[in-house]
């Protein structure tokens, strides 16, 4: 405790689906130990990272979401045994896709972070939250997203007024 | 359109000191679809539960949020509490308010704003909660107990003497453990083979209990209720049933090799039983050294064999046995090479690795400015011991000196961050008490020094016990020992003495060191074939560290004795008999309730690709074929068993066409809690 | 040659070894071919083969289209080399059995990348960007093919045959992203990338969903982006390509190029290429304990 937390002039929104087995518990840990740690991020807690659909992190972005974190259990230590290998091979894939499509992939960040690593999520999380306030808000989803049938309907509204 | 209620939790100052809670509340009062706040002091208390229940009852509630501390410590409660006001539990959700805000922002506004945040995201989630009923599994009320040390034989006798039927995988060739090398127990100081053979041989001959001794389990299978063991049981060239223990084989093996059971101080023949008292008293050949079995030469055991049980075309066996819960007792080892440190050094007995004959060949032996009588707490234990290599006498390794001095170095590689590991080994000081008597009613005029960081001697009757060993005559010096060499053929012991702040040297004849206990070394290969989790030293995670210390993470799996955690027996005993407890009370009922957060299939939308059968850890899906209503083969599709699902989602994540839908974590409540984020962030 | 797969053909249909064969015949002009169902011995002289046999004919193998629900016990299909790659993956992933066709392969020496460019002979103006490099003009897997089969060596790994991939991956994130942000700005969602293709196999695609709405359905940047995003990442380890998405785009967008990317990391990273093997997984469905993982911290 005793950390003073400083506002900035941007502060990123941060998303992260976690697995309930080892991070959630890794992230509660920090909390029962009263660690402080960037207030930026909300968690979506998932039965296990192989549940971590790409599809989520897409949504996430979607919704403005400036930065995507994904954690789950170190290789080997999978609550389910090989879910987070799926989770890797998946991600592996995700984030080659996302560069192809000029999404930058330092907004996701991939980490494994085990029940007893409270420490590593605090950091984790404050890391990311810097790198992503550095980064900037992420515009290339949000920025102008334009709807001609929306536009049209505001341009007609306009002309009959 | 929904009622849901939200009830803010202050626990006590820890939420309301860095959250506004009755903020949140108003807050999500003006959220769509709720119909109810409330904002308390302890909603986990009686009175709290009691207007959680009234609210859902008068109101009529369908769906509620508590925003309190995280799931893992009252969800469980409030949906207990859900189903009593008659709401399915499921259409419970917890915004975890405590360790995600208030413990972790200093900031009021902060942590109001994110309370809120989480609130709404959990709002929009419930929405789409369906009610779930629970699943009835059958349950198998046979246990399988890993390890035969004092823990293992504790647990299984309590079950079977509670009519459950116990199989006991003990990977070396008798029961005993670690305990059976003990001399004698502190603070009673009884002779530990005294206390110890009986219960050996009462596990023998009980009914209910199978030994599975010189077996090692392979691959653990299913869930809580329904487990499925692979236990290998490796050949002894012995048959179980015809022998009869008489001991002629061992007694005219013409080979010997260094016994693990004695940490190498002796040899023993290449057919062995691992000590006199070994239970069961049927030896097994080491196949790694027996001439005949390497290369057809010797059989002299076969032929010397009364009943003919000696058997060299024996082959490992797989069996495969039906379990509905599982004990790990595989206890612990004393950390490998820690003599290094001081000069001396030793084979890693311990290590669960076997040397093969070359490796072993390739080791040093005594000699070349090696320090042999520096020993370890276990080999001190075995020279101490009445059946032990010099029956009883303490004799040193080197030449069986009778030491005239012994110098005993507490903390070896425990609370030693760089070199060894950090935590106190917790039993060292008790036991280094405990050697240092044994020696002194062993050798009346020999002189013993202990060097010591603190004396931790909380137990019952253990601050005493070590008053009692210094008024025996043991040399208390506080103080680290920083080297030891060789001088003539005693060991120069350089240390200091922190309390007058002068060096100390002392010319020992023996040095014991009493070394930091730690998990075995393939204690994560076994977690990883039992698939339950470890922290980093490799003990094993209890679910709870204070509330649930037997449980193990994984359903149906508990933990005994060393492998969770340092221990001594008293300890040890206690745990093993919890654990026997805790599988009691599992197999009270007649049948296992599952949670009904399993996957389920849109059979018309599955496409039949089957990646969800490929990705599934637990065969859990099954290919099925769909017919009309007449009777004529429609289409493929995948079913979910959900006796062997356990929710882990991947299939899921896998499908494509998105069909199969794990309950409880469905698409649609993840998208409604991804659609409500990005409210204030302050 | 084509006159001896008509000939097998018809022998096919009239010893009723198969109730169907699906291959090209003229088109509506002379630059055209159309895909056929021949279901009458007498019709298999409408059957042709040349560098204008474009489609990607297994598309009618695919469970998701009513061809397939006639009750034809067995299929007899022309295949070129990569169609026949495409009919292996639907085979290992169960959308099809190997007993189910009977295929007839051909002997390809490429073909043109649309109808349009097509002026009486194939060359290097024409020809479609995914034959520059290709190890399966004779083909793999065929129940009947014209001649002698030479053997062919196709160990070599996966190539990206179009060189924007390169050109893409040499820019910077903003421009690449500013190419993509042009591109799927002409997109309003027909969604003929998918069906057009093979291994889209899904009854209900998931963008036609609403429980959830896995993807906005408007034709605006946030849907375009997620549409395409979700295509590419359901193909990975799968596209064969056969490149027939980005030819049935009426507005040009070049979306196959995801996929050559795509194929291009599996092929790095699990040295997997689709389309080979009857009985490999697909790359997101298996896993190595060593596999990959300098991004995560």
């Amino acid at each position: 405790m005793g950390k003073k937390i400083e506002r900035h002039a941007f502060e990123p929104k941060i998303m992260a689906f976690v697995c309930k087995w080892c991070t959630y518990s890794g992230a509660d840990l920090a909390g029962t130990s009263r660690m402080d740690y960037s207030p930026n991020v909300r968690m979506v807690r998932l039965p296990c990272s192989g549940r971590i659909d790409p599809q989520f992190m897409i949504k996430a972005f979607e919704q403005g979401a400036d930065g995507v974190v994904v954690s789950g259990c170190h290789p080997g230590d999978c609550h389910y045994n090989e879910g987070n290998y799926y989770a890797r091979r998946r991600n592996t894939a995700f984030r080659e896709l996302m560069d192809f499509n000029g999404i930058d992939i330092e907004r996701i960040e991939f980490s494994w972070i085990s029940a007893a690593e409270a420490i590593k999520w605090t950091e984790v999380i404050d890391n990311f939250t810097d790198k992503v306030r550095e980064l900037g808000p992420h515009a290339q989803y949000s920025d102008d997203v334009v709807d001609p049938y929306a536009e049209f309907l505001v341009q007609k509204d306009r002309e009959t007024a | 359109m929904a009622k849901i209620g939200v009830f803010v939790c202050q626990c006590g100052n820890n939420i309301a000191r860095t959250v506004d809670t009755a903020a949140v509340a108003k807050d999500a009062s003006e959220q769509n679809g709720v119909v109810h706040v409330e904002d308390y002091k302890f909603m986990c208390s009686a009175p709290g539960q009691e207007m959680f229940k009234k609210a859902i009852k008068e109101k009529g509630l369908d769906a509620c949020i508590v925003a309190a501390c995280s799931p893992k410590m009252h969800e469980a409660t409030f949906r207990k509490a859900a189903e009593a006001a008659g709401l399915n539990p499921f259409k419970v959700e917890i915004a975890n308010i405590r360790e995600q805000c208030s413990w972790v922002h200093d900031d009021k506004e902060i942590g109001t704003a994110k309370s809120k945040d989480l609130t709404h995201m959990m709002i929009e989630r419930i929405k789409f909660n369906r009610p779930l009923e629970r699943y009835v599994m059958p349950l198998t009320k046979r246990t399988l107990i890993l390890g035969g040390g004092i823990a293992g034989i504790q647990a299984a006798l309590d079950l079977a003497n509670a009519g459950i039927e116990v199989h006991i995988v003990e990977r070396e060739p008798s029961l005993g453990g670690n305990m059976a090398r003990l001399s004698e127990t502190f603070p009673t100081l009884d002779c530990s083979q005294c206390i110890m053979t009986p219960k050996m041989v009462e596990v023998l001959d009980h009914p209910l209990i199978t030994v599975h001794a010189y077996a090692e389990l392979q691959k653990l299978e299913g869930f809580i209720g329904n487990f499925r063991a692979t236990i290998l049981q490796k050949a002894k060239f012995v048959i179980d049933d015809l022998c009869t223990g008489c001991g002629e084989c061992w007694e005219k093996c013409p080979f010997s090799v260094e016994s693990e059971f004695e940490m190498g101080l002796v040899k023993r023949p290449i057919i062995y039983i691992p000590f006199p008292q070994a239970v069961p008293t049927v030896p097994v050949i080491d196949k790694t050294e027996c001439p005949k079995i390497l290369k057809d030469k010797c059989g002299l055991c076969a032929q010397v064999c009364g009943p003919d049980c000696i058997d060299f075309t024996q082959q490992d066996e797989i069996k495969e046995i039906e379990f509905g819960a599982v004990i790990v007792a595989t206890g612990f080892q004393l950390m490998p090479n820690v003599y290094r440190e001081y000069g001396g050094w030793r084979p890693p007995h311990m290590t669960p690795k076997k040397l093969t004959k070359k490796e072993r060949a390739a080791l040093p032996r005594s000699g070349a400015g090696r320090l042999v009588d520096v020993i370890n707490g276990l080999e001190f234990e075995r020279l101490a011991s009445a059946s032990g290599p010099t029956g009883g006498q303490i004799r040193r390794p080197s030449d069986g000196k009778i030491p005239e001095t012994v110098v005993f170095i507490a903390c070896v590689g425990s609370r030693d961050c760089n070199k060894g590991v950090e935590y106190c080994s917790k039993i060292c000081c008790m036991y280094t008490a405990k050697h240092t008597m044994l020696y002194q009613h062993s050798v009346h005029h020999g002189k013993a020094y202990v060097f010591y960081m603190d004396i931790r001697a909380g137990g019952k009757g253990y601050e005493e016990f070590i008053n009692r060993a210094q008024n025996e005559g043991a040399q208390y010096i506080r103080g680290r020992v920083s080297r030891l060499s060789k001088k003539g053929d005693k060991i120069l012991v350089k240390g200091a003495d922190t309390l007058t702040g002068q060096a100390v040297d002392v010319e020992a004849d023996m040095v014991v060191l009493a070394t930091a206990m730690v998990p075995q070394g393939d204690a994560e290969e076994t977690a990883q074939i039992l698939g339950i989790g470890y922290d980093k030293h490799g003990f094993y995670s209890e679910q709870h560290p204070k509330l649930m210390p037997v449980d193990s993470s994984t359903g149906g799996i508990f933990l005994a004795g060393t492998c969770q955690g340092v221990k001594d027996i008293p300890e040890t005993v206690a745990q093993a008999s919890a654990a026997a407890s805790k599988v009691l009370a599992l197999f009270s009922k007649e049948e296992l309730q599952r949670d009904p957060e399993v996957a389920i299939v849109d059979q018309e939308k599955c496409m039949n690709c089957w990646d969800c059968v490929t990705v599934c850890p637990y065969l859990a899906i099954d290919r099925v074929e769909l017919k009309d209503r007449n009777g004529n083969f429609r289409k493929w599709a995948a079913q979910v068993n959900p006796g062997l699902c356990q929710g882990c989602g991947l299939c899921n994540t896998a499908c494509r066409s998105k069909s199969i839908e794990l309950q409880g974590y469905t698409n649609e409540q993840v998208y409604a809690q991804i659609t409500a984020f990005g409210g204030e962030f302050v | 040659m084509i006159e001896q797969i008509r000939n097998q053909a018809r022998q096919l249909l009239e010893n009723g070894e198969v109730d169907v064969v699906i291959g090209y015949a003229e088109g509506s002009d002379p630059t055209r071919t159309t895909p056929v169902f021949v279901r009458k011995p007498e019709d298999v002289d409408r059957l042709i083969y040349d560098a204008r046999c474009i489609n990607s004919l297994p598309l009618y193998l695919n469970k998701r289209h009513e061809y397939t629900k006639k009750g034809w016990k067995k299929t007899g299909i022309i295949g070129k080399g990569c169609d026949i790659r495409a009919i292996t993956q639907l085979i290992a992933e169960n959308q099809l059995r190997r007993d189910e066709v009977y295929i007839l392969g051909v002997p390809c020496e490429g073909v043109v990348s649309h109808f349009e460019k097509w002026d009486g002979s194939l060359h290097d103006g024409n020809r479609a960007s995914k034959c520059t490099d290709c190890d399966v003009m004779i083909p793999l897997d065929t129940d009947f093919f014209p001649g002698e089969k030479p053997e062919v060596d196709r160990s070599g790994p996966y190539k990206v045959t179009s060189p924007k991939v390169a050109n893409l991956m040499g820019m910077e994130n903003d421009q690449r992203f500013a190419f993509w942000r042009d591109d799927f700005d002409r997109c309003f969602k027909c969604y003929a990338c998918r069906e057009v293709c093979p291994h889209c196999s899904c009854n209900v695609c998931i963008t036609d969903e609403t429980t959830p709405s896995w993807i906005d359905p408007a034709a605006h940047k946030k849907g375009v982006f997620s549409w395409h995003l979700t295509r590419a990442m359901h193909l990975v380890g799968r596209c064969t390509g056969c490149g027939e998405c980005t030819r049935a785009c009426p507005m040009d967008i070049q979306v196959d190029l995801f996929n050559q990317r795509m194929k291009e990391i599996v092929q790095e990273n699990y040295g997997y290429k689709s389309g080979y093997s009857l009985e490999e997984k697909h790359p997101l469905i298996t896993y190595k304990v060593d596999d990959r993982e300098d991004f995560i911290k």
